[in-house]
């Protein structure tokens, strides 16, 4: 499973970055191919590209606020969280989302 | 990276005797305050609580990062409270919070430097094996030095 991301937050000081950190360590565990954006105070950071896009098997959105260039994405399998989720359990939110992607099968 | 431009030993308080979040929240400003980052508790505060209803600031691991932005910030900072007792305080895990890290970010004027320290800051904190660390701290000098040569990508 390829995964990429993105997290904002209000602040964009703390959370989105956290939650970048949280999400491609518990990627890592997970053997899971994961890149993340940041959207923050001093703005985006690791920015995706077109071709990360194009081959992700899903996109997650770990934000409290509206992210911007969300129509990048559209067509791709969505999974929008708030940004504590991803603080919290990373690894479960992962694991829940390759779970559904295996059941449904395949690109989305 | 000059660490020290935001994370200054004035505001710093390794001994703090606080029965609440309140008493936590409003003596750290203080501490800025005195330290002139601030111009006024009282705005600061708000901003800082507004923050607070928004999302939980406890990142778990007995520690929290509430944090807020306003223009009566004069100076990018982190001001910081272990306290005697741990406290109440909405976190991740439902745990309590012991160790607590006020961040301060101006409205305007942002050195993005600065803003940087702050961030890196925060993702030192939440890192999984951080709490061992930050329990043997007993100086100002090793709490500051503990963030300075933790290095992340």
């Amino acid at each position: 499973m390829k995964v990429v991301g993105v997290t904002a937050c209000t602040i964009g000081i703390a959370h989105t970055y956290i939650a970048k950190d949280k999400l491609v360590n518990a990627a890592k565990k997970l053997n899971i191919e994961c890149k993340i954006e940041t959207q923050g105070n001093i703005g985006v950071q690791n920015e995706l590209t077109e071709e990360d896009i194009k081959n992700a098997d899903v996109v997650i959105i770990a934000s409290d606020i509206n992210i911007s260039r969300r129509e990048r994405f559209k067509g791709k399998r969505i999974v929008q969280v708030p940004v504590s989720t991803a603080i919290k359990s990373p690894e479960g939110l992962l694991k829940k989302i390759q779970q559904k992607i295996n059941e449904q099968g395949g690109q989305k | 990276m000059d660490l020290n431009e935001v994370f200054r030993p004035a505001c710093i308080d390794l001994e703090m005797d606080a029965k609440n979040k309140e008493e936590v929240l409003s003596n750290l400003a203080d501490l800025l305050l005195k330290d002139k980052a601030i111009t006024s508790t009282k705005e600061y505060l708000k901003a800082v609580y507004k923050r607070e209803a928004e999302a939980p600031t406890g990142i778990g691991n007995l520690i929290a990062i509430p944090h807020g932005k306003s223009s009566c910030i004069l100076k990018t900072s982190v001001a910081y409270a272990r306290l005697k007792k741990s406290i109440e305080w909405e976190s991740c895990d439902n745990s309590p919070v012991k160790y607590v890290f006020l961040l301060a970010v101006p409205e305007e004027n942002r050195n993005v430097n600065q803003i940087k320290l702050l961030s890196h800051i925060a993702r030192i904190l939440a890192q999984d094996d951080i709490l061992g660390k930050l329990e043997k701290l007993n100086t100002v000098k090793e709490v500051i030095e503990l963030f300075i040569n933790e290095n992340l990508d």
